[in-house]
């Protein structure tokens, strides 16, 4: 790192925060404050990206481990034994761990990489060097929120291992299974821990979008007025707020369901018989949880979704050359999408007995989202239209997270319809939907980031031959992992079944389920590949050149600092902003065909 | 250009005062989960109304007294008047702890006078012992930050800085506690006949 120009160009510009002293500090700080317990966000944002990677790797691998199970029911395998031990006695996986793997991979895939990994990574990272910002409003809230993440994994992981198995009543822990410690193995120590590791990964991800929306709010630079934030900026800023307000209302049902494993109460129990045994608990309500718990579940999936959009929208008008086309219309798309996604979330419960007035509400307001998501697509696909298109790994993954969000988002538009969801519910049709929608296509967002700004997190390019395999094979490999299982759901194959061999109407499926499983094996190799691009281009990737380097000629401020900025972002003072996020055009000083936006306006030159 | 970064920002709100009313939001949502449960699990049957025991009408006085007493600390401390802010916080404390008390013998007064168990067949008794368990679990929060606030603020006189932030940051979230307590009880009093 440029610890030598760094204090020179410290030495004679003032600062005007607390970084000040830090600057002197650096050369002596240990490696413990600087890498471990860091306040720096450009640190703390690595932590949860490296993190988000270790909880990827684990929560694919458990994947591949169940579909070896679906797509052949009647072999074994080694290596299942191998990492499962006793639950899969000569290499067949046990029913119970079946359960356990497929809950722990919806959790950890939606909550620890999806949210924490992916707006724990790119808000930190991105706030405070987009909006020209040194840190975050509280560098050390920002820290704890890290630690409470990393406490969260560490539970959740220690569930693993536990002899009863870990929690296994699906990602959503429905009642009574989650509610009654004798419902089933993965009910008992297993469900306990989950709840514990959630709490903490609550607390963590309020700590966090407190932040990011006091720091949006107030630590902006001179000039960065609202109207010319990136768009990745107004996502992060709509993400924190649903975050904020919807995952307390998870607490809530946790802490209720807490009380119904430990202080015997009854708020979701009624009635249960165990082995032929009744239980005391009357008068609860399992459709109670349901509603807590999709009050933050479908915010929940636009938290995932929005910082990939924003993301998509910067890196697909960066690498178009154009201007984003209606920014206006998207700032208030995300503000359409965030109110509505507090208005839906009973469309998850149309087969719980609702009446079918209130059903007929809640398609309306889901088919509503359809439209300022089309909106995005729309902007989206005019922005990249006509332009004068750069192929880096970045763009074409912004391009795959497009068409696997339409794809993904027109099977919403079946299953927002209550008449068609009686039939397509808890099917594969469900499963295909949101993989390709929240989960795909997020990931696509998320690779598209890293790809795209690793040069500004390490100094180097990760590289780019490697990126477009990864890119082919994950892109092809993921419609043919999450294609056919839509015809598997209109046929009325139910999700969360261990074996399907023995049930005649879905025999026809069973070359198609070794198909899939073949493709996701293969696909989760090739992720391998980019974990092993991105650890070895920290150390051994093509250097960024330039004593401000722009790799991709963008406008927005974090392409003004040092290749390496140390803590504090600007080694001088925060650059002025005086224009739009996406001034593409022709730049009559330098020749170029973008301009940054801390150029000020020229003479007679009217603002965007 | 620094100065001027810091003059632009001198008349936005404070940033920590900003991060505790988002976390009022945050809160209120999750006592928003809370009530509408309540409301949802009533409107589904086989609910036993019950009454609310006495000690809670006098908790509920004593947070409202506090909110006043609170309120006047933070002013004192704001007009520099120090002694009487040391005596506002610390009777603000004094009630703080005594809400807390009145809270836990309501506890008691529905387990042993009035006879609701939590045996998983009384949703009402239920709800009346959760919600204001987790209100007292932030009122708990509350007293201790009152203190970290009072320990700091005399570090901070000692070393002759000033800065009222601390003390009123505090005091939003009693009030906040206390509103909250208000409209928990107010709500529990209106349901336990209705
Ligand atoms: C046009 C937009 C969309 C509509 C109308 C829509 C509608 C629906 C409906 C009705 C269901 C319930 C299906 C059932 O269980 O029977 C559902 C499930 C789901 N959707 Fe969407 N959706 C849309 C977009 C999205 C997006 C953008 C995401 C994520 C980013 C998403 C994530 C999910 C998830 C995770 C589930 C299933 C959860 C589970 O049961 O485990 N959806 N969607
Ligand atoms: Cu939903």
């Amino acid at each position: 790192m440029s610890n030598e120009t760094h204090n020179t160009a410290h030495g004679h510009e003032a600062h005007n925060d607390h970084n000040d002293d830090h600057h002197h500090e650096e050369h002596h700080q240990h490696f413990f404050n600087k890498y471990v317990f860091s306040m720096d966000h450009k640190i703390i944002s690595r932590q949860f990206l490296i993190t988000g990677m270790f909880w990827a790797i684990a929560g694919g691998l458990m994947s591949v481990f169940f579909r070896l199970q679906l797509g052949f029911p009647e072999e074994s395998f080694q290596v299942l034994s191998a990492f499962l031990g006793d639950w899969a006695k000569g290499g067949k996986m046990d029913p119970e761990m079946y359960y356990g793997l497929v809950t722990i991979h919806g959790t950890v895939l939606v909550f620890f990489v999806l949210t924490a990994g992916l707006s724990g990574t790119f808000s930190n990272f991105l706030i405070p060097l987009q909006i020209g910002a040194r840190d975050m409003a509280s560098p050390f809230l920002n820290m704890l929120s890290y630690w409470f993440f990393f406490a969260a994994g560490v539970v959740m992981f220690a569930s693993l291992f536990v002899h009863t198995g870990p929690a296994s009543g699906g990602w959503t822990t429905y009642p009574p299974l989650s509610a009654m410690k004798e419902a089933s193995m993965g009910s008992g120590i297993g469900m306990d821990l989950w709840l514990i590791s959630m709490t903490l990964f609550i607390i963590s991800s309020l700590l966090g979008g407190l932040n990011y929306i006091v720091t949006i709010l107030n630590m902006r630079t001179k000039g960065m007025s609202m109207k010319r934030l990136p768009l990745t900026i107004w996502a992060f800023l709509f993400t924190a707020v649903l975050g904020v307000l919807s995952f307390p209302v998870l607490l809530s049902a946790a802490v209720l369901l807490i009380f119904d494993r430990h202080g015997g109460t009854s708020f979701y129990l009624s009635e249960i018989f165990i082995g032929g045994q009744a239980m005391p608990n009357v008068g609860g309500s399992a459709i109670l949880y349901q509603h807590l718990f999709w009050f933050l579940g479908h915010p929940e999936v636009y938290i995932i979704m929005l910082p990939a959009m924003g993301m998509a929208s910067e890196i697909l008008a960066t690498n178009a050359r154009k201007p984003i086309f209606g920014y206006f219309a998207m700032v208030i798309s995300i503000l359409g999408i965030t109110v509505l996604a507090f208005l839906v979330w009973a469309h998850h419960m149309f087969v719980t007995g609702m009446s079918p007035f209130l059903g007929g509400v809640f398609v309306l307001l889901t088919l509503l989202i359809a439209i300022p998501s089309a909106v995005k697509v729309f902007n989206w696909i005019v922005t990249i239209w006509k332009g004068n298109i750069r192929f880096t790994n970045g763009m074409l993954f912004a391009l795959g997270f497009v068409s696997l969000f339409i794809s993904g988002g027109l099977t919403g538009i079946f299953l927002g319809n209550s008449a068609l969801d009686i039939h397509l519910h808890d099917t594969y049709f469900v499963v295909a939907h949101f993989h390709i929608v929240m989960g795909i296509s997020a990931f696509f967002g998320m690779f598209a980031g890293v790809y795209h700004w690793f040069p500004k997190m390490y100094g180097r390019f990760m590289n780019k031959t490697l990126g477009y395999i990864h890119f082919f094979i994950t892109f092809i490999g993921a419609y043919v992992i999450f294609w056919p299982m839509h015809y598997e759901g209109v046929a009325g194959m139910p999700r969360r079944y261990y074996d399907f061999s023995s049930w005649q109407s879905f025999s026809q499926f069973g070359d198609l389920n070794k198909m899939i499983s073949i493709a996701a094996i293969v696909v989760f190799f090739a992720q391998l590949l980019f974990v092993f691009n991105y650890f070895v281009s920290i150390w051994r990737g093509k250097k960024v050149t330039g004593e401000k380097p722009n790799p991709w000629d963008s406008t927005t401020l974090e392409w003004t600092t040092a290749a390496d900025p140390g803590h504090g972002n600007w080694q001088g003072p925060i650059p002025e902003v005086h224009r739009w996020a996406y001034d593409f055009r022709e730049n009559e000083v330098d020749g170029t065909d973008f301009i940054m936006q801390d150029v000020p306006l020229r003479e007679g030159e009217e603002e965007h | 250009m620094s100065t001027l970064i810091a003059t632009d920002n001198s008349n936005k709100l404070n940033s920590h005062k900003l991060l505790m009313y988002i976390a009022i939001g945050s809160m209120t949502m999750m006592f928003a989960g809370w009530i509408s449960a309540y409301m949802v699990r009533q409107g589904q049957g086989r609910w036993e109304h019950i009454h609310l025991p006495s000690a809670f009408y006098i908790s509920t006085a004593v947070i409202l007294v506090s909110s006043l007493t609170i309120h006047l600390a933070a002013r004192a401390h704001k007009n520099k008047k120090f002694g009487s802010y040391k005596l506002f916080l610390l009777v603000s404390m004094i009630l703080g702890v005594l809400f807390l008390a009145f809270q836990y013998s309501g506890f008691l007064e529905m387990y042993n006078e009035m006879g609701i168990k939590l045996n998983g067949n009384n949703a009402a008794g239920e709800f009346t012992y959760v919600i204001p368990f987790v209100h007292g679990l932030h009122a708990l929060g509350g007293v201790i930050a009152l203190i970290v606030v009072a320990v700091s603020n005399s570090i901070k006189t000692k070393r002759n800085k000033y800065s009222s932030t601390g003390i009123q940051i505090a005091a939003t979230y009693w009030h906040f506690v206390d509103a909250l307590w208000l409209f928990i009880f107010l709500f529990l009093l209106y349901n336990q006949q209705a």
